[in-house]
């Protein structure tokens, strides 16, 4: 998937169970890996805390290292999301950076 | 306030101003999730990060966690898509742990009252070896690990 937005995030329900899915566009490095051009180090930025909360509620929040992939990628469940709720996702990485995104349950 | 979230937290809190604060339920839980867990993110064997992260414990074996794992290659090196799903009922958190990498603790899920035992996600692997999935529930810790072979992914 091309991921051009900063953050993607969908939310559908079906039979009761709400699916997240979410796709963040971020390097994600670990600070041990080269530049193959300038044979510097690459600084270590990646994401560490996740949030996710709909309708008042924290339904996920994560605590990730600089293993986790380039361009994260998130699938999580819900139990008691209707449509139209909505479902706010945000994180923090180890520099300070952060951003946030939003939608509704479909 | 939720006392289970607490105990999951006091291993990755670092000052005690800020223990003072939970005590004192000033913080809200996301406030809390600020206290990054770094003793056990930079924890060079997975026992220790383990423990760093959620406490003393032994982990039991359990055939409740299912655990699928593709692999892939990126310009970074080889990528693992993990998929967790459990029944196991009234979950913590879901921690993702790989020994072969310098530093084991990739991530932890922490989910909410009527949040699913699901994780979907892709991490970085560096060798072939075994992926640990760890669930705390009810204040037990329960594991299942999955040997991942690179080999076939045009990896290293």
């Amino acid at each position: 998937m091309i991921n051009e937005e900063p953050i993607i995030i969908r939310a559908r329900i079906n039979g009761g169970i709400t699916k997240v899915t979410v796709l963040i566009k971020h390097p994600m490095e670990r600070g041990d890996r080269k530049d193959i051009e300038t044979n510097e180090l690459i600084p270590a930025q990646f994401i560490q805390e996740v949030t996710c909360e709909s309708a008042g509620r924290v339904v996920m929040s994560a605590l990730w290292s600089g293993n986790v992939a380039k361009d994260p990628y998130l699938g999580f469940r819900f139990d008691g999301g209707k449509k139209g709720d909505p479902v706010k996702l945000s994180w923090v990485d180890n520099l300070g950076n952060s951003d946030s995104a939003e939608t509704t349950i479909q | 306030m939720d006392t289970r979230r607490r105990t999951f937290l006091t291993h990755s809190l670092t000052t005690g101003a800020v223990m003072l604060a939970v005590a004192s339920g000033l913080l809200i839980p996301r406030r809390i999730l600020a206290a990054w867990p770094k003793e056990a993110f930079d924890a060079s064997d997975a026992s220790t990060a383990l423990k760093m992260l959620l406490g003393e414990g032994q982990p039991e074996a359990t055939k409740n966690i299912l655990l699928k794992t593709t692999t892939s290659m990126s310009v970074s090196g080889p990528e693992v898509t993990v998929v967790v799903s459990t029944s196991i009922p009234e979950i913590d958190s879901i921690a993702l742990i790989v020994p072969v990498n310098q530093k084991p603790l990739a991530a932890a899920f922490q989910l909410g009252a009527g949040t699913r035992g699901f994780i979907k996600t892709r991490i970085k692997m560096d060798a072939t070896g075994d992926l640990q999935v760890v669930v705390k529930a009810k204040d037990r810790l329960y594991s299942v690990s999955q040997n991942v072979d690179l080999s076939g992914c045009g990896c290293s």
